[in-house]
């Protein structure tokens, strides 16, 4: 028997999806017809931008709720397989599909240190975490802190140090959609970025995470087509082989032994060393298939574990936990994140392997002024330069522009421009259902643990769905000011991902695995965690620690660890209403917990 | 609904599910990457074997690896009475 009124997912569900999908690949192929029909290439870019996003926003608009249990936990109804998209696509975002593919390539092997790590976080995620808060139920997982620990001590220290590494990946999302955006339509960054905060802002203030999950589900379509389609015709073109993920494999075997031909040198640094591209034009300087080259066999492993860690202690992806049905319902979909998420990973190595074979094929040991006419593209694009005018070209003298390799790859191929496009728009879908998926963490771990509190007595739905609206305003408006600053998001997400792993990873799982756990283990973990680790990245920023990129959290997550141990140790024990939640969190029977408190309020109110 | 005598075994049960999925799992993500080098001068399916394990064969295990665990738990919470009403 169901103790809880939930309705059932819209069973006309995958024929709006349906829907949705055709009338965006309608808009590629008009964009693509009217191409060859010599319309200006300005309109086209503009039309592209505007037609997928208003596509967004529409979807996003009919997702609109005032229900306070639709708008902070999609009213528990969203089917595993689309939890687990929305999960994969916004926990790769932006920086998934523009950064990582950059890195790929100009790093090869070594980057794995930095892909790896968002399946196995998934993984991780999905074993430790997910269905214990989702028996919980709490909307944030500062609430779910909260309740575990009953404390409001914990709630709000944990809000504090939770919401530092959303907002850093927010501006990270911002930066790279500013980016995307103008080199899509020719428009300035700024302006770029801010059009995406504002419509990834209105999408989840109008719907929260309803709006969201359904705005996520029509992205993830727009994102898998814009990743998929250029690079499958270029697989075939190559290898005459559909399926882009398998044929990468034997190019980059292909670039293994023309760059050994050529003599590419080797490169090996120390094992602490952590060198990640920078944003602008980066040249290549290692074997393709060589690791260990731009981050040492030590930091490789560490950064494995942090971002894996990062990733599964990320409260925006915790956040998305009590969407579904039930608990066997969350497992299923962090199973389908994983899927897609592996999916998207393979497809965007292939982008790098194939560009990386066709620099090695066609740019490698040719003469400076003889190249293709496709560098030149590029050259003009400003993805590539080379340093000299004359001789022979070395890998070395080649420089490409990270956040530009996922485009290049349809320009050096020669594919029509509406694939470039289309790309294009389908990275610009991914940064906003990232940032709209770290603002609505970010505005309800405001509104409803910083500002309302969990105790629903006497609140009326309405409200809390208004205060949630302001709450995700505030973090907009946040977010977009500190990206007009100066960064690289590369860099803001490692350490965003470090942040996490270290103040919000170590205290959830103790909750979760350690029942003697208590609020003053919980505040000094996290504290500690938090504190350690923004101290680290700040004494490497003024260059006196070796610890880059994520690898402050190696020393920070121990320290939370035993810092929570050691003061929960020191402090009396936890109560019998304490312990008797962790028993309930534990066993996937039953009721929600934050459901069943909603329901015995409800029967206590008078009248 | 668990009866309350067996909310014991089913954690100890669980907990072990834990540690049987993710040490093997973080052994080969964190392990795999180290030897990709060396294993690169081998080939399977036309890519060199290093960077097939590494890109291809960590996320099949990954997806492998939490397939296989969403079936094991839930059989567990079967066996224990502790699944859902649904």
């Amino acid at each position: 028997m169901r103790l809880t009124h939930t309705r059932l997912a819209n069973p006309r569900l995958g024929l709006l999806l349906g829907v949705y999908a055709s009338a965006l690949v309608a808009v590629g192929l008009i964009v693509l017809l009217l191409e060859q029909l010599g319309v200006a290439d300005a309109v086209l870019r503009a039309g592209m931008f505007a037609l997928t996003l208003a596509l967004f926003l529409g979807v996003g608009a009919a997702a609109s709720t005032r229900d306070a249990h639709d708008f902070h936990a999609a009213g528990r109804r969203v089917a595993p397989f689309f939890s687990g998209l929305a999960t994969a696509v916004s926990g790769l975002g932006g920086f998934g599909l523009v950064v990582l593919t950059g890195c790929v390539f100009l790093m090869g092997s070594d980057a794995f240190a930095l892909l790896l790590g968002f399946p196995a976080g998934l993984v991780v995620a999905a074993v430790l975490l997910v269905p214990f808060l989702r028996k919980v139920g709490a909307p944030t997982a500062s609430g779910f802190l909260g309740r575990r620990l009953d404390s409001s001590l914990v709630r709000i220290c944990a809000a504090a140090t939770f919401c530092i590494p959303m907002l850093l990946a927010v501006v990270a999302e911002i930066k790279i959609a500013g980016f995307v955006g103008a080199t899509l339509t020719g428009m300035p960054a700024t302006i770029a970025a801010l059009i995406a905060t504002a419509a990834a802002a209105a999408i989840v203030a109008g719907g929260g995470m309803r709006a969201l999950t359904w705005a996520t589900a029509a992205k993830a379509i727009a994102v898998l087509l814009a990743i998929v389609v250029p690079v499958t015709i270029v697989s075939l073109v190559v290898s005459s082989l559909p399926f882009p993920q398998m044929s990468a494999g034997n190019i980059a075997r292909q670039v293994m032994r023309t760059e050994l031909f050529r003599n590419v040198p080797t490169l090996l640094v120390a094992p602490w060393v952590f060198e990640v591209p920078g944003e602008g034009l980066v040249p290549m300087s290692k074997r393709f298939l060589q690791s260990h080259g731009h981050i040492g066999s030590l930091a490789s492993s560490l950064s494995i574990l942090i971002i894996m860690t990062g990733v599964a202690g990320s409260p925006t992806l915790l956040a998305r936990s009590g969407t579904t049905p039930s608990v066997h319902a969350a497992r299923s979909s962090m199973s389908w994140a994983v899927l897609m998420t592996g999916f998207i990973l393979l497809t965007l190595v292939a982008v790098a392997v194939f560009l990386r074979g066709l620099v090695a094929d066609q740019v490698l040991g040719q003469a400076a002024d003889r190249l293709p006419s496709w560098f030149r593209s590029l050259q003009q694009m400003g993805a590539a330069a080379i340093d000299s005018k004359t001789g022979d070209v070395r890998l070395a003298g080649v420089s490409v522009r990270r956040d530009l390799v996922l485009p290049a790859l349809p320009v050096a191929m020669g594919l029509p421009a509406g694939l470039v496009y289309l790309t294009l728009t389908g990275a610009f879908a991914a940064c906003l259902a990232a940032i709209g998926a770290h603002l609505l963490a970010v505005g309800t771990i405001l509104s409803q643990d910083v500002i309302l509190g969990p105790d629903t007595t006497g609140r009326d739905g309405h409200a809390d769905v208004l205060v949630g609206r302001i709450g995700v305003a505030g973090a907009a408006i946040a977010g977009a000011a500190v990206s007009l600053l100066p960064a690289d998001p590369l860099e803001l997400m490692l350490w965003s991902l470090a942040l996490s792993a270290s103040a919000s990873f170590p205290v959830l799982v103790l909750a979760v695995l350690w029942k003697r756990l208590n609020a003053w283990g919980a505040v000094a973990g996290m504290v500690t965690g938090f504190g350690v680790c923004t101290a680290l990245i700040l004494t490497e920023r003024m260059g006196l620690s070796v610890l880059t990129g994520p690898l402050p959290a190696a020393l920070a997550i121990p320290a939370a660890t035993v810092a929570a141990i050691a003061a929960t140790l020191m402090t009396p024990a936890v109560g019998r209403h304490t312990l008797e939640m962790v028993r309930d969190m534990r066993v996937p029977g039953g009721e929600t917990i934050v459901d069943r408190e909603a329901r015995l309020l409800r029967l206590q109110r008078p009248g | 609904m668990i009866d309350w005598r067996e909310r014991k075994p089913y954690w100890r049960h669980t907990k072990w599910q834990m540690a049987a999925t993710l040490l093997p799992f973080m052994i080969a993500v964190v392990v795999l990457p180290l030897y990709a080098d060396a294993l690169n001068a081998l080939r399977i399916l036309g890519a060199p074997l290093g960077f097939f394990l590494v890109c291809h064969g960590l996320l099949l295990i990954a997806a492998i690896v939490i397939i296989a665990w969403t079936n094991r738990q839930d059989a567990i919470d079967h066996w224990h009475g502790a699944n859902e009403d649904v």
